[in-house]
């Protein structure tokens, strides 16, 4: 009974706005370079993993409080956690892969993290949606993290870091998107790149690397998470 | 018959320990007073029932289970306090809908009966409301959730007299219809003493008093008079504390001896419950 | 009503006492019925455990019945039974008080019978 109240009562707020921002943020990416007829741009798969992080920070935000309310055991909170993090990883991953096939029917060429992947080798469009719900878990496990962290800390504090990192992330994304500058960006992060098997200075992606990678980094956070719930606490002053 | 029982609960924060074994049962159908100094734990024991947050050390059960995790026995608590944990931007409306489907039931008719009697809309968005509807609205849910545990931390902070008045009034209405267990951690002793059954102490992290309030008030008094008379009077009763003024003596106790003859010029006068609440903590020392 | 929270008496006692004082005066008329347990511990914001103590003294001294599913009578013969319990009280408790007092002060019986006298006759 509380499991199902919990999660009606989440996703009408936080995964009904989460639609919007990232569909938002996804046709703007899109958007504004084709209107500023550039021809090779990066997408921002970044925004759209801030737009998915900040997802998992507003479960936090604004369920685990009412859920406390209610009598809501944490066991509970992250049953309906879980439950609202996949729909909103798969948003974000479908988003990753709808502007990849926008773009090349435009007869663009985007270049994102899932870029590699879909063309050409065997399989790839297959990595490309593993790579990106790994990814996008990633980031919603991470915006978790972030949410349980600023409990506590106040509303203003939270407020303002979340203004900041979107402005920082929006401003070097978009200065990057408005300039057109795939090489800049592709040769800064050679080396991470190379590293962690996405294709970099020629060498060709070896996505089981970058797979290995995430699920790793997605196995950490979501222990830390996970832990995280189990611990919260509410209402001391 | 349910009851909420502690056993030997302690709580620590960091360096600080604030509850040092705290036993006490809280049963069903009773309207209780749990008092204490400001920083005494009542607050910190609260919310440990409500699975808000984690004793150190010892067991608070309902009907002989641990409440910790279990969304059962948490289904049956409800704890209103200052704290503000509903979504700022929902309206009364929507906060009621969603308090009935999580504890199954609302009663609906007394939440219209209570706007009303309070003058608020179910319209408001609670985080639009000023401190005090802010709390009315959270009183009101408290009166209409289906549980048989509700405990109120500081209900009526920053209601305005006749506010508390009516809440006083509306909760003795609810409870007439519908006898459940009620427990109020307060500061406005004097306003609770009539309503409440029985009273629960907390002073140095424990429960140094747990007793309904007739028995208690039966004996307690203050006694005053020449020294002599009055030491002699009280002689192997024991006082919590001794005025002298001259060869006046007033002295307060919890066990007046009043089978003894009282003798002429010492005069005994009952103490409230505030008093005896004072008397009792008095010299209690707290590290904030 | 009204009631006195540092008063040695109980509340519940007190509740009985004003009951009574109502009996007594005709407000509450014999074979008539009384508010509720629950009308009182609303009205006065009392526990209603302490009202119907309160209320239960009055039962077991036979001066208010309970009608099932109906609710609380004065007895018939109530105020008379309540006199006489408050006289003899009176003579049990205030007359020795006063007793007591005059000694203390120095005052001889016939003193104090003089002055009680003069009392009665200034009707």
């Amino acid at each position: 009974m509380k499991s199902k109240a919990l999660f009606r009562s989440l996703a009408g707020t936080v995964l009904v706005s989460m639609v919007v921002m990232v569909v938002t943020t996804a046709i703007v990416i899109v958007g504004l370079p084709l209107l500023l007829h550039q021809h090779d741009f990066s997408l921002g798969d970044l925004l759209i993993a801030i737009d998915v992080a900040f997802g998992g920070m507003m479960l936090i935000d604004v369920g685990v409080d009412q859920a406390f309310q209610n009598g809501v055991t944490r066991r509970t909170m992250r049953r309906v956690g879980a439950a609202l993090l996949l729909p909103l990883v798969a948003l974000g991953a479908a988003a990753l892969l709808a502007m990849q096939a926008v773009v090349r029917l435009i007869g663009a060429n985007p270049v994102s993290l899932v870029t590699p992947y879909v063309t050409g080798v065997f399989g790839g469009p297959i990595w490309a949606a593993v790579l990106a719900v790994l990814a996008m878990g990633l980031f919603a496990l991470l915006g978790v993290l972030g949410g349980l962290a600023m409990r506590g800390r106040g509303k203003r504090v939270t407020t303002w870091v979340s203004v900041v990192a979107f402005t920082v992330a929006g401003l070097l994304i978009g200065t990057a998107m408005i300039l057109g500058d795939t090489t800049i960006h592709a040769a800064v992060l050679t080396a991470p790149r190379l590293a962690i098997g996405l294709p970099a200075g020629g060498v060709s992606a070896r996505p089981w690397l970058a797979t290995l990678w995430l699920l790793a980094l997605d196995a950490l956070v979501g222990w830390l998470a996970w832990r995280g719930v189990a611990q919260v606490e509410t209402g001391a002053k | 018959m349910s009851e909420i029982k502690f056993k030997n609960v302690t709580k620590r924060y960091g360096n600080k320990q604030v509850l040092r074994g705290v036993n006490a049962t809280w049963e069903a159908g009773k309207i209780y007073a749990l008092l204490g100094r400001n920083g005494a734990g009542k607050s910190t024991l609260m919310r440990i029932v409500n699975n808000r947050t984690f004793a150190t050390s010892g067991a608070v059960t309902l009907d002989g289970k641990s409440v910790v995790e279990n969304e059962a026995a948490q289904n049956r608590i409800f704890l209103m306090s200052s704290a503000q944990l509903y979504p700022a931007d929902r309206r009364l409306s929507w906060l009621f809908a969603l308090t009935r489907r999580m504890y199954g039931g609302f009663d609906d008719a007394l939440a219209t009966h209570l706007l009303d009697a309070f003058e608020l809309h179910d319209t408001a968005k609670i985080g639009q409301l000023s401190t005090g509807y802010q709390t009315i609205a959270r009183l009101i849910i408290a009166l209409c959730v289906p549980c048989d545990f509700v405990l109120l931390d500081e209900p009526v902070l920053g209601l305005d007299a006749p506010a508390r008045e009516l809440f006083y009034q509306e909760l003795l209405a609810t409870y007439a219809e519908r006898p459940r267990t009620f427990v109020i951690a307060t500061h406005l002793i004097e306003e609770v003493a009539d309503l409440v059954e029985n009273v629960n102490v907390l002073a140095g992290g424990e429960i140094v008093l747990a007793e309904d309030v007739a028995t208690v008030l039966a004996k307690g008094r203050i006694v005053s008079g020449p020294a002599g008379l009055v030491t002699d009077y009280l002689r192997d009763t024991p006082v919590m504390r001794k005025q002298a003024l001259g060869g006046m003596l007033t002295a307060y106790t919890l066990d007046a001896p009043l089978e003894r003859p009282l003798p002429a010029g010492v005069t005994l006068a009952g103490m409230d419950l505030q008093r005896l609440f004072i008397e009792l903590t008095r010299g209690e020392r707290h590290e904030k | 009503m009204h009631f006195d929270a540092s008063s040695v008496v109980p509340l519940f006692h007190q509740i009985a006492q004003q009951f009574t004082a109502g009996i007594l005066s005709g407000a509450f008329p014999e074979g008539s019925q009384i508010p509720s347990t629950t009308e009182v511990a609303r009205t006065y914001a009392i526990n209603p455990a302490t009202v119907l103590r309160g209320m239960n003294e009055l039962v077991d001294a036979g001066v208010i019945e309970k009608r099932r599913g109906v609710g609380m009578f004065v007895v018939h013969g109530a105020r008379d039974r309540l006199a006489a319990a408050q006289q003899a009280e009176f003579f049990a408790a205030q007359v020795p008080q006063v007793v007591r007092q005059a000694q203390a002060l120095g005052i001889t019986a016939a003193q104090l019978t003089a002055a009680i006298e003069r009392e009665y006759s200034h009707e």
